[in-house]
């Protein structure tokens, strides 16, 4: 019996693969910051520390872009809008795991244990004076996607040496279409390394849209392709951040596989300073995500709880200034080295 | 102190910007990261703060002026020493003009050494007359035209060689490694004598029209080979190889005999084959074929091994010694030295007479032969030496 | 060589276990040139592994694993391929250092097989040492002799950076030696004069060993007495000894497969006249591949620089 050419498809859909369903971006809090789901076991002191560290990364990205345009820094790349996604993997890593980030990660990176102090010395244009395997906060990455390998094969390493510590890779939608940020999803898949991925979806890589970087419908389905457990998440919803990225870890750590996990998020702010983002970013859409600030939400769920107020948001925001405004002040006083100390120790 | 705040680099590379409005005036108290002013570059519209505390002085720049980067926006009084630790400073200072290219003015080609040393003997390359291609001059044409003195010669050299260590390579390390040899195995002895040649002399002198009809040049030594085949016959252990493997004497049935040749770097060992089935011509000639080729480093490999006993000439060398402790030609048991000619008084019938003697040194191998034997052999050595008549009485 | 290379693989495997051997085929298959044989059997598959097809992520997860304490010994089959990997392994390892002022290093070796005289398809013979040359944080390391490629991957093995082990395929079963039993490590930037000789310095690695050996021998009886000098270390050189044999001599040859243009001869002739300017008695010849794609099979040994063609150098270098 001869197949037509409309029927093929009946008869081939057995032999394409698919996706059950569009997965659902996971959530724990509504847009009010009202908790709709499983509320996962933080402490009290626990959930208003990470709030803190929200309030800190608003006040150091104001800070970044005004020393920025003080001529004090050569570049920075807010991060505003972003606050959640940042805080809540920070918060999900343990002691001795490693985070290699991209550029836009501050908030985990001081989180994990880097001086504020070294970041402004990084952005000040002295590379790199922390110690990454004291601290476990790899440098910042540049050439994007390549760092998805380095931990991968920390990861490898760990697993190895059977030491119960996860690589973590930070990386934005427009890694993912790198050959690097591919190769490492496959290379953790075969390896079982104890590997999470953690794409900050902020909608945008300079210019170009997510829909324009890759047709899939979401990022977290390209673990599948590979073979690797690929999760959704409300990146603007700290809580669920913090859940997932908890599990993932914890995942990786138990040698169960590792995770590739998409937090929706978005870039309020340009690319960096250098960028203008009213060229190619629609101001409706920036609006739409800014009524969907993380800062307001998770405050609010919060405040339901009797956790915060009033006095503790000053607090907050005179200790981030303070203590931003310290390490400013510590890094712009911090020797810079002669040319011939860099050659003596990057010779090798 | 008043500390200038200059319009910095607003974003990879952005030079100029517009001033759009001002936030705060002169005399006007300001805290650090204050609004000072609105601007606006190719890129975007960016509002400036304040890096620093204090009384602005003055602001510069109208609104709707455009300032270069580096350029002072405001001026602010502060309490601090109006250092700032900008990392983005003004425009770059004008650079210094590059110095002047002189035109060369040396069309001499020479080496870079060449050069050095003519520069050292003093002497100008437009002076010298280059003899190397396109009138290139030459190591040689600074030599000739102006000669190092024999001890700048002597100190160079003394130079070179206490600094450059010569390693040994090429033919001097086999003459090393196969003397080493031949000293560290075998347990060496020189029986030392002076032969009376008179007779040989007069001998070889008789012959000489012969050997120049069949254009062979007849020096003693086919004599000395021909008497020496004669004296391994009769003494066969001198005409052995030791085997160390095998801790072993090996007879050896053919007589070859190895003639010491000295060559440009060294010393090879040419041998006569079957020495014994070769007149006294044949063995002339023969040696000087192979001498010939040795001095050429022409020799074939074979013809420079498979000796079984080997003579070595001394006594034409500088300094022509009588007597010598030449070592083995090892694994040979046996080695003949022969040292110069020359009149020697002897004693003859209680009178004592000058004769023509020649300086025999013979070094054996002591585990192989002992005195006796070595004795033995001397003695019909010199009888067919003294006596070269002898040899009529063993001609085949 | 490729069995000399494989005792020192199992003598480091064996004495320091945060060794491990990874890359295509090197695990069950032992290598397309067999120079892992063996390993994965004795080691384990934990140690010695196959890896995907992926040059960037070979190089990009040896790099993490160094990172997290191992010393991982990476394959990249041919080098013609280390194009994919080149970003992770200059950019990235080879940067490590100096971006955090030496408080991190990656030690890592790749391996790779590289040259040409062996009929390989395309891709699989050509030499990208200059690339690397140019590359500041990756060592280079390129054997003649089955001790040296023992030797210096033991080195390379303990050493704190990305050291990049160029293995000639020419050489691979062409020269023999008598290996010890322990093997030892050759210290890297050490150069080795194959021959002494006071006329002319000729300069070559790799697979142009032995012809530069042969054209020294080819030109001795004709009264040139030539130096071979083999760098063994190509980035860092031993200057040392390429300047010591360049001021006896005053006269250079340098002779490698790669092309001319912007090849590694460049910067040993620039560097050695700086140096030595003074003794220089000729013009510094190069022997070199054309400025071209690596050629077809077919074409290849017209390409290659061979004795005749070193040796016609070494005899120009002597016309003063």
């Amino acid at each position: 019996m001869a197949v037509t050419e409309s029927g093929i498809e009946q008869v081939l859909a057995a032999s394409i693969p698919s996706l059950a369903g569009v997965p659902e971006p996971f959530r724990l809090l509504d847009a009010d910051g009202r908790c709709i789901g499983l509320e996962p076991e933080l402490g009290e002191d626990e959930l208003r520390a990470m709030y803190r560290w929200m309030v800190f990364g608003r006040q150091l990205d104001e800070r970044g872009l005004q020393l920025q345009r003080q001529g004090r820094v050569g570049v920075w790349g807010p991060m505003i809008g972003q606050e959640a996604a940042q805080v809540g993997l920070g918060q999900a890593m343990r002691a001795g795991d490693w985070i290699f980030p991209s550029y836009r990660e501050a908030i985990t990176l001081s989180m994990r244990g880097l001086e504020l102090t070294e970041l402004f010395a990084y952005y000040r244009g002295l590379y790199w004076p922390a110690d990454p395997v004291k601290t476990g906060a790899f440098p910042i990455q540049i050439v994007i996607g390549d760092q998805s390998l380095h931990a991968v094969g920390a990861g490898m390493g760990f697993a190895l040496q059977k030491q119960e510590r996860v690589g973590i890779a930070s990386v934005g939608d427009g890694a993912t279409s790198e050959g690097d940020f591919l190769e490492a999803l496959n290379f953790a898949g075969v390896f079982n390394a104890q590997t999470m991925l953690f794409v900050q979806n902020n909608h945008w890589a300079i210019s170009v849209p997510r829909t324009r970087q890759t047709k899939s419908e979401t990022l977290a389905q390209k673990g599948l392709a590979h073979g690797v457990t690929g999760v959704l998440v409300d990146g603007n919803d700290a809580l669920a951040v913090y859940t997932v990225s908890h599990w993932a870890i914890e995942r990786a750590r138990r040698g169960d596989g590792p995770v590739l996990v998409e937090a929706l998020t978005y870039r309020i702010g340009a690319h960096t300073t250098a960028d203008d983002p009213r060229r190619y970013q629609p101001s409706d859409e920036i609006e739409n995500w800014r009524r969907r600030d993380p800062l307001p939400r998770f405050r609010r769920y919060l405040e339901d709880r009797g956790a915060w107020d009033e006095d503790a948001e000053r607090e907050a925001v005179q200790d981030s200034l303070a203590r931003i405004d310290r390490a400013i002040a510590e890094a712009e006083a911090m020797p810079i080295p002669t040319l011939a100390a860099y050659i003596e120790v990057a010779g090798g | 102190m008043p500390f200038e705040f200059k319009l910095p680099d607003l974003g990879e590379g952005i030079h100029e910007a517009q001033v759009l409005a001002w936030k705060v005036r002169p005399g006007q108290e300001i805290a650090a990261f204050q609004p000072l002013c609105e601007v606006e570059s190719a890129k975007a519209a960016v509002e400036l703060t304040a890096p620093v505390a204090g009384r602005v002085l003055e602001t510069r720049f109208a609104e709707g002026a455009v300032a270069q980067r580096g350029d002072v926006l405001v001026v602010i009084d502060t309490d601090g020493d109006g250092e700032w630790f900008g990392i983005v400073g003004s425009a770059p200072a004008a650079r210094p003009k590059p110095p002047e290219r002189r035109a060369s003015t040396n069309p001499v080609r020479a080496a870079p050494f060449v050069r050095k040393l003519a520069r050292e003997r003093g002497v100008r390359l437009e002076e010298i007359a280059g003899s190397g291609p396109h009138g290139r001059v030459r190591i040689a044409d600074v030599e000739a035209h102006a000669p190092s003195t024999a001890a700048e010669a002597r100190g160079r050299k003394a130079d070179v060689d206490a600094q450059t260590p010569r390693p040994l390579h090429g033919l001097r390390k086999s003459i090393a490694d196969h003397m080493l040899q031949a000293w560290r195995n075998a347990p060496q002895v020189t029986s030392m004598d002076l032969f009376d040649v008179t007779e040989l002399v007069k001998a070889r002198e008789l012959l000489l029209p012969t050997a120049a009809a069949e254009g062979v040049r007849l020096t003693y030594l086919p004599f000395f080979v021909k008497a020496a085949v004669e004296a391994l016959r009769a003494v066969p252990e001198a005409n052995a190889t030791v085997d160390d493997q095998q801790q072993a004497i090996v007879l050896k049935q053919e007589l070859h005999i190895g003639v010491a040749t000295a060559v440009p770097g060294g010393l090879v060992v040419p041998v006569v084959r079957h020495a014994d089935r070769l007149t006294l011509l044949e063995v002339a000639r023969e040696i000087e074929r192979l001498v010939s080729a040795a001095r050429e480093r022409r020799s074939t490999p074979s013809e420079l091994s498979g000796s079984t006993f080997t003579i070595t000439s001394f006594g034409g060398l500088p300094g022509s010694p009588l007597f010598a402790t030449p070592i083995l030609n090892y694994p040979e048991v046996a080695i003949l030295g022969l040292g110069r000619i020359d009149l020697q008084p002897r004693v003859v019938d209680g009178q004592i007479v000058p004769r023509q003697c020649v300086g025999v040194s013979f070094t054996f191998d002591h585990r192989v032969l002992d005195g006796e034997g070595a004795g033995r052999f001397t003695s019909e050595l010199k009888r067919f030496v003294e006596q070269p008549l002898e040899l009529l009485a063993r001609l085949r | 060589m490729v069995q000399a290379i494989n005792r020192a693989l199992e003598q480091a495997l064996g004495s320091d276990e945060r060794v491990i051997v990874m890359g295509q085929d090197v695990g069950k298959l032992g290598g397309v040139f067999r120079a892992t044989d063996g390993l994965q059997a004795r080691f384990g598959p934990q140690r010695v592994f196959d890896t995907p097809l992926a040059e960037s992520a070979i190089v990009g997860a040896a790099f993490g694993m160094a990172l997290s304490g191992l010393r991982p010994v990476a394959e990249i089959q041919f080098m013609g391929f280390i194009y994919k990997c080149a970003d992770q392994l200059i950019a990235q390892a080879g940067q490590i250092r100096a971006r955090t002022w030496g408080k991190t290093t990656a030690p890592l070796v790749v391996r790779t097989a590289y040259g040409g005289g062996v009929r390989t398809p395309e891709h699989h013979s050509d030499s990208l040492e200059g690339l690397l040359m140019g590359s500041p944080g990756v060592k280079i390391i390129v054997p003649s002799t089955p001790l040296d490629a023992a030797g210096l991957l033991l080195s390379a093995i303990e050493d704190p950076d990305p050291v990049v082990l160029m293995e000639p395929i020419r050489l691979y079963r062409a020269v023999r030696e008598d290996l010890p039993d322990r093997l030892q490590p050759v210290p890297l930037g050490r150069a080795a004069v194959r021959r002494a000789g006071d006329d002319v310095t000729l300069i070559a690695w790799g697979a142009l060993v032995p012809s530069a050996l042969e054209a020294a021998e080819q030109v001795a009886s004709e009264g040139i007495d030539v130096e071979v000098v083999d760098p063994r270390t190509l980035s860092p050189l031993d200057w040392d000894t390429l300047e010591g044999s360049m001021n006896k001599t005053g006269r250079l040859v340098v002779a490698h497969e790669a092309p001319r243009t912007g090849g590694p001869g460049g910067e040993l002739v620039a560097s050695l006249v700086e140096r030595c300017f003074y003794a220089l008695r000729s013009a510094p010849q190069r022997v070199a591949g054309a400025d071209v794609v690596y050629p077809p099979q077919l074409l290849e040994d017209e390409y290659l620089p061979d004795v005749d063609r070193i040796a016609a150098a070494l005899r120009a270098s002597m016309e003063e």
